[in-house]
């Protein structure tokens, strides 16, 4: 079958990004749960706030850093945590964003007090405390950056409660620059969807990201790592 | 946080520190920022609002000599919203500042945004995410003041414009919020029917989700959008004469 090299280079290539999304992930949630059970004081409520004291921050930036150098599309990185010690129920986020020069971050402390939760519906609370980490998207997340975007989110545990969550953000529009080089090599319609079948990439003109996948075709790669699929239309 | 994500969206082109302060005041005036909520720092804003440093030192120095903000120094300092006597409130009405072409302007606009919004997310949502437009106008329906009856319902609208999977729709949409929620929270705040009425043409919405209906949605969101644009001139028309 022509493009059968392009095919087996496509699935490594969405191993490869989305495993190393996953380990980051995973490991900026493991060390900020380190962090909270050496930072918070016995009987008081965890504050994910503890990760930017010293000497955590260091350590903390430095999981960071290394999220970032993992993969080009990764345009955010954050915690956020909910916070049971105030009167109003509220939440904190802290993310660190990309830079346009793409070698550098920021962190965006900015919409730390004033998270509603509610917003971010894509949270699956229920995944997180029984299964643990989930990919979500692509969607728009417009309370923080309405781009589309593909987000790896895992559970931060204190004392075997759920105290917030991890998330790194990839930017679709990134992934396909990577992509779509591989794709267009292939001779025949290739569509690219997650686990909702919607379409994420494709080499046809039929079919455009955002749409649901609904047409006849042949399911030729899934994973169990991440969400996405390979389909020959 | 979508008040927040709205009122702190960039600014257009024509960015002054004039801008900043309209934004900011009718957020005050009307609600949507609380009495002694702290706003970003100077640095946040600036990068949230896609202006520079001094536009923001500017704008802010403004709101503290019109009483709109204080400002406290210290480990915990930064600028916080003022408790708003009712006259002032009054005074610094938003509609004041925007005129009927603007505001009949901004609501063809909003409702060509939502209207290819409503199109594409009916296409495109999956049942899980219906179900999520059915909490979000659950919510809606159970807001009780004004403040939260303007957030819920431009949740609802952003959700909507979020699940059509177009950044530049939903982008346009968060600006044309910017605008909006301030002026929908006064219709909110002087009227005991408009809720009801919101209601109704959201469970209309609701059902066109759970049809497909693209049709009846088209239908239903034009004509919510028309009547809060025709209420803010017959708002604005009687302010004009008072």
């Amino acid at each position: 079958m022509c493009g059968k090299k392009q095919i087996e280079h496509l699935q490594t290539l969405l191993s490869e990004i989305m495993g190393a999304t996953i380990q980051a992930t995973q490991a900026l949630a493991g060390n900020t749960e380190h962090v909270l059970s050496l930072s918070t004081i016995i009987d008081e409520p965890p504050t994910i706030q503890n990760i930017f004291s010293a000497p955590f921050k260091t350590q903390i930036q430095q999981n960071v850093a290394h999220g970032f150098s993992q993969c080009h599309a990764i345009y955010r990185i954050g915690v956020a945590s909910h916070i049971l010690n105030v009167q109003k129920e509220h939440w904190i986020f802290s993310s660190w964003i990309r830079k346009t020069d793409k070698s550098t971050f920021d962190l965006n402390q900015n919409i730390q007090q004033r998270l509603d939760i509610n917003v971010l519906h894509w949270i699956d609370w229920r995944i997180l405390k029984h299964y643990g980490i989930y990919i979500y998207g692509p969607h728009i997340d417009y309370s923080c950056y309405a781009a589309l975007t593909i987000s790896v989110v895992a559970p931060i545990f204190w004392q075997e409660n759920l105290v917030g969550i991890a998330v790194i953000d990839l930017l679709v529009s990134e992934l396909e620059r990577v992509i779509a080089p591989i794709l267009n090599k292939i001779q025949y319609s290739i569509v690219i969807t997650n686990e909702d079948f919607r379409i994420v990439f494709s080499n046809s003109l039929a079919f455009r990201t955002g749409d649901l996948f609904t047409a006849k075709a042949k399911l030729i790669y899934e994973s169990h790592e991440h969400s996405f699929k390979i389909l020959v239309v | 946080m979508t008040t927040h994500a709205v009122i702190f969206a960039p600014l257009g082109q024509a960015t002054r520190s004039e801008l900043v302060v309209e934004r900011l005041s009718n957020a005050i005036v009307t609600g949507l920022l609380e009495t002694h909520e702290q706003l970003p720092n100077e640095a946040e804003l600036a990068k949230l609002m896609g202006v520079s440093h001094i536009t923001i030192r500017e704008a802010l120095n403004t709101l503290r000599a019109k009483a709109f903000i204080y400002t406290t120094r210290g480990r915990n300092g930064g600028s916080f919203v003022c408790p708003l006597p009712k006259k002032k409130a009054l005074e610094d009405y938003p509609l004041k500042n925007i005129t009927l072409h603007e505001l009949s302007d901004l609501g063809e606009f909003h409702c060509a945004i939502m209207k290819h919004c409503i199109e594409l997310a009916i296409k495109r949502v999956t049942p899980k995410e219906v179900a999520v437009i059915q909490d979000f106008i659950e919510l809606f329906r159970s807001s009780l003041t004004a403040e939260f009856q303007a957030q819920a319902d431009m949740r609802c609208l952003l959700t909507i414009a979020a699940y059509a999977q177009s950044p530049r729709l939903a982008n346009n949409e968060l600006c044309i919020q910017a605008e909006w929620s301030s002026l929908v929270t006064i219709l909110y705040q002087s009227s005991n029917t408009l809720h009801d009425e919101m209601i109704v043409y959201y469970e209309m919405i609701l059902n066109a989700f759970k049809t497909q209906d693209i049709h009846q949605a088209v239908t239903q969101i034009t004509a919510m959008i028309n009547q809060l644009t025709l209420q803010l001139i017959e708002k604005k028309f009687a302010l004009d004469r008072s």
